[in-house]
């Protein structure tokens, strides 16, 4: 199709001017309700399609911009109440988020109830639950609480709630726009990824994050637009933080082969790490859920002292999002003993912030450690091994792929991401290894991801993106058996058919017509027929009526045989390759078993 | 959004969808339009949000940054590493805190930390002379002989964006003071020369390299350089004064007492020159030193004297010598039999002494005139009476130190 020209946009839109008015009764019968959706979709039925992709840009410019605002919101906060640079023992440390927190708890439960917690469950819920929305409450809410939070100090990070944010944009322009129902609910992940790519500098990380995370499958109908807003996002975003990675990478080298052993170790590490990490989540956070009501507002408070004290007595870097520590980690200015330190206590000031119902997001301090733990590893091997280790900022860059793989469980996103992050494809070999081997090991020792655990415990039960990325499709070849009875040809006569039947017991004939065609005969209707046709020796081919059995194959999913048993009893299943070659047939009963023995099976 | 007519008739639109469909458009525009409003709107906001902060920022990173010059220079490293971190987590990629950052922790003793810190800029810019050289030290601190060696040579491989020849030829020292620390001295030798080429026209570096040259041993070409130094135009006086008196030294430690002499003439001549240059004491200590000398070549037998002259000089240097074995002997009490305060060894030493000079047959001029050998045995003799008496009747003066001066390097004499 051509793209339509400026000159024959001009003629259309004159044309549209010129229109002549409507008579007086006309005008007067139409009415001024709200058009439904049935009703756009018949006066305007490509409207839809064409305003998705022109909002997508929308969308994703307006994420940008507020994920920028809600960084420098942090940053202002940050400088406010923590001071310019935290350091230990200053008194505002402990003060500071353990009375935001006490703001954050009632601003919770009274005023922004849905911006509790990180903000990826709130948008899966969105999609699967309230057909794509979100209130503008939630999004001024999301970005006030998590401001405060993590600018006080609380253990969180801006991303989750960035993509909360640019879900909550979408949704709301698409209900401005009285979009269908349908474009509402794919709006969400739209805005999700754009928030989440201009909070990451990354858009590759944040569509593939959606699509793993999010959607939990590749959906043309949406790939097209998540691309156009995250990228939109990032150029905005890029306008103000410059086209630099987050994190400034140091120069990424493999200096030996085997240095991947040193990556192994590190996968190693980060996959026990982020099972520890999920687990205390899974513990502490519905324990205190558990806790009377009047606890659940002191909660935030109670968590920001635990923080503050962490900060006050020596460690002020686990404060808050901490992408200056993760900087300083990459770039070798800790020990290996203080940054495992770090990575500990990020641990457990997270767990506590999060668990608390502080709303904030679990990226950031996934990244912080993922990166001090690499960067520990790193700084290990390369004491005790310096003729093995290339640079510690690389371990730390890698460590933070293999959190990511291990604790929120979306290895091709951690990939990408730390491509993204550093800019370097040499970088592959150690990323590949190190995460997968994370992956695996957090698969195995925690099985149900943390993203579900915590759907889970808010009583939710949305899809696990994980498990459907692992379920097994069954297919035609799964049911298919081989034909018991006989084929017929279209030229044999239906008496000929109908006495061979009779002697074979059999109720359905499968008749091979012209072209490779193939028909299903119930017994009955041969009868019919050869009444109707007595004394007649016509082919068989030529009393039956026009349509013929569907081209299935045996590779096709179980379920495309769904749609056709209302005509067919029985279905032939055809060779791809050779043309009307018969691999066998499946009849309704075949498939209804091939499903519940699978479920059974899963059971 | 289909807007023209012919679209309405492909459609078949009635005249009232018509109408629907118009003001659909008319307020999709709308909503457009205002989307476009409330974006700028957002964006102008951001844009000061984001400056405000901006500027902010960049007052802090300044600020902190001098604090930690302040901390480093009232000598509070610990506090200027806090302030650097500071300022760095404003700015991570400014390079110059970085470095004031990781000198702070070297600084304060965090060696450990400021190496790994280091290095780790050091993998960004591996051809970095001032990081090679700064991790050359850690390692010199960290008792890394084999790595400190290495980063010095990088250093001086390395890329130096001003000053490059001193900046190596101050690093060729240092590696030199090191080598030598490490008694490497021929390694030093091979550094002190190289840089010496770097370094004709600085006396002040020619100076050091020279007596780090000696410390390397090898008076030679130490004393090559300490003339360079000598002979520089723009030579600070008192490094002259120094130099001539490293020369003097160097030259006697070799025998070669004339140069010694030569060098402290020369230097009482350039102190009348620079009269603010040395002190009285060390005026008058060179004159003595001058004196012993030139007292020393009226006593040493040249070969290119007269042979009148040449055995005068073996014959006097034979009484005097005689005279304090005579006078030692004396004191030992060796003439009334063996002493009790004397080994054995000792007594026979100092007996077969007396044997020998007995068998010289109290030797004079005429017997010594054209008998080459026995001028050999006599000297031979001298200063076997000087070394033994030293060693049994304590330190000799006057002309008998200096003749126990000579006899200690019979070979290096002129």
């Amino acid at each position: 199709m051509s793209e339509p020209t400026a000159n024959s946009a001009f003629n259309r839109a004159a044309a549209f001017i010129a229109t002549e008015a409507p008579p007086a009764t006309v005008a007067a019968s139409v009415s001024h309700a709200p058009l439904t959706d049935a009703e756009i979709q018949r006066i305007a039925p490509t409207r839809g399609d064409r305003l998705f992709l022109v909002l997508s840009i929308f969308i994703g410019v307006l994420s940008g911009l507020l994920v920028v605002c809600f960084r420098m919101a942090i940053e202002w906060l940050r400088v406010l109440l923590l001071g310019s640079v935290p350091h230990p023992g200053q008194y505002r440390l402990l003060l500071a988020p353990m009375l935001v927190g006490l703001l954050l708890g009632a601003m919770v439960k009274y005023i922004f109830p849905q911006a509790r917690g990180s903000g990826i469950n709130q948008t899966k819920a969105a999609l699967y639950v309230y057909n794509g929305y979100i209130s503008f409450r939630t999004v001024v809410g999301k970005f006030i609480t998590s401001a405060l939070a993590i600018g006080s100090g609380h253990s969180l990070g801006p991303e989750d709630p960035s993509l909360q944010i640019g879900a909550g944009i979408a949704s709301l322009i698409g209900r401005r726009l009285h979009l269908s129902r349908e474009r509402l609910r794919l709006f969400a992940p739209v805005g999700a990824a754009a928030g989440l790519a201009a909070a990451f500098n990354a858009p590759i990380s944040a569509i593939l994050f959606v699509i793993e995370e999010v959607i939990g499958a590749w959906s043309a109908a949406v790939l097209g637009s998540i691309v156009l807003a995250a990228v939109s996002s990032v150029v905005v975003a890029r306008a103000f933080w410059g086209s630099q990675p987050m994190f400034r990478v140091p120069a990424v080298t493999l200096r030996d082969n085997r240095e991947l052993l040193a990556y192994a170790t590190l996968g190693v590490v980060g996959g026990f790490a982020a099972v520890l990490f999920s687990r205390l989540l899974a513990v502490l956070r519905p324990w205190l859920r558990s806790r009377p009501d009047w606890t659940q507002m002191l909660q935030p408070a109670a968590a920001g002292l635990l923080v503050g004290c962490v900060g006050f007595f020596g460690f002020p870097q686990v404060m808050g999002a901490g992408y200056d520590t993760i900087d300083h980690a990459m770039h070798g200015q800790y020990l290996w003993h203080v940054l495992l330190a770090l990575a500990i206590l990020k641990i457990l000031a997270t767990t506590v912030s999060f668990s608390s119902g502080t709303p904030g997001g679990m990226f950031a301090p996934t990244l912080f450690i993922g990166a001090m733990l690499g960067a520990s590893v790193g700084m290990f091997e390369k004491h005790f091994f310096p003729q093995l280790v290339g640079s510690v900022g690389t371990y730390g860059l890698v460590g933070m792929g293999v959190l990511f793989a291990g604790f929120l469980r979306v290895p091709l996103t951690s990939v990408f991401m730390v491509f993204e992050l550093s800019g370097n494809y040499s970088i592959v070999l150690p990323v590949i290894l190190a995460n997968t081997i994370a992956y695996l090991i957090a698969r195995s020792l925690q099985p149900v991801p943390i993203f579900e655990q915590l759907t889970l415990q808010d009583g939710l039960n949305l899809p696990s993106m994980e498990e459907a990325r692992e379920e097994t499709t069954l297919r035609i070849e799964d049911a298919l058996h081989p034909l018991d009875g006989q084929v017929f040809a279209g030229s044999d006569p239906p008496a000929v058919i109908a006495a061979k039947l009779q002697q074979e017991k059999e109720d359905i004939a499968l008749i091979r017509c012209a072209g490779n065609r193939w028909y299903v005969l119930p017994a009955a209707d041969l009868a019919k027929i050869t009444q109707a046709t007595t004394g007649v020796s016509q082919p068989i081919e030529e009393l039956l009526p026009e349509d013929r059995t569907p081209y299935l194959y045996p590779d096709l999913p179980l379920n495309e045989t769904l749609a056709h048993f209302h005509r067919w009893p029985l279905l032939p299943i055809v060779n791809r390759a050779v043309s009307g070659l018969l691999e066998g047939v499946v009849s309704q009963a075949d498939v209804l078993k091939c499903y519940q023995e699978h479920s059974h099976g899963h059971s | 959004m289909p807007t023209a007519s012919t679209a309405d008739s492909k459609l078949h639109l009635s005249p009232a969808e018509r109408i629907q469909r118009r003001r659909l458009i008319f307020q999709d525009s709308l909503a457009l339009l205002s989307l476009i409003a409330v974006t700028i709107c957002i964006a102008v906001i951001t844009y000061f949000f984001f400056n405000s902060f901006e500027k902010h920022r960049r007052v802090l990173e300044k600020r902190w940054f001098a604090r930690g010059e302040i901390a480093l220079a009232s000598g509070h490293p610990a506090d200027a590493v806090d302030d650097f971190r500071s300022a760095l987590s404003f700015s991570s990629a400014n390079t110059q805190y970085q470095m004031a950052l990781a000198e702070a922790l070297a600084a304060s003793g965090r060696i450990d930390e400021a190496y790994a810190y280091f290095s780790t800029l050091h993998e960004a810019e591996p051809g970095n002379g001032y990081l090679n050289l700064q991790l050359a030290r850690l390692a010199v601190q960290r008792k890394n002989p084999q790595q400190a060696i290495a980063y010095y040579q990088s250093a001086l491989n390395g890329l130096w964006l001003s000053e490059g020849t001193e900046r190596r030829r101050d690093i060729r020292l240092e590696l030199a003071r090191y080598l030598l620390s490490l008694d490497r001295f021929n390694d030093a030798q091979g550094q002190l020369l190289a840089s010496e080429g770097n370094a004709l026209d600085n006396p002040s570096a020619l100076f050091a390299i020279a007596n780090l040259l000696r410390q390397a041993q090898d008076p030679s070409d130490a004393s090559t350089a300490f003339q360079r130094v000598e002979r520089s135009r723009n030579a600070n006086p008192a490094d002259i004064l120094a130099s001539l008196l490293a020369e003097s030294e160097i030259a006697a430690t070799m025998g070669q007492y004339k140069r010694a002499a030569q060098a402290l003439s020369r230097y009482m001549a350039k102190a009348r020159q620079f009269p603010t240059a040395g002190t009285v004491v060390q005026k008058r200590a060179v004159e003595e030193q001058l004196d012993k000398y030139q007292r020393m070549l009226q006593l040493i037998p040249f070969y290119d004297l007269s042979p009148k002259q040449h055995i005068d000089r073996v014959l006097l240097a034979a009484n005097i010598a005689h005279r304090r074995y005579a006078s030692c002997a004396a004191q030992l009490g060796l003439e009334n039999g063996p002493s009790q305060n004397l080994s054995s060894d000792d007594a026979a030493s100092l007996s077969a002494l007396g044997t020998q000079w007995t068998q010289l047959g109290s030797p004079n001029a005429h017997a010594l005139a054209g008998n080459a050998p026995l001028q050999q045995r006599l000297q031979a003799w001298t200063n076997q009476a000087e070394i033994l008496t030293a060693s049994l009747c304590g330190a000799p003066t006057g002309d008998d130190a200096l003749l126990l001066q000579l006899a200690q390097t019979p070979d290096k004499s002129e």
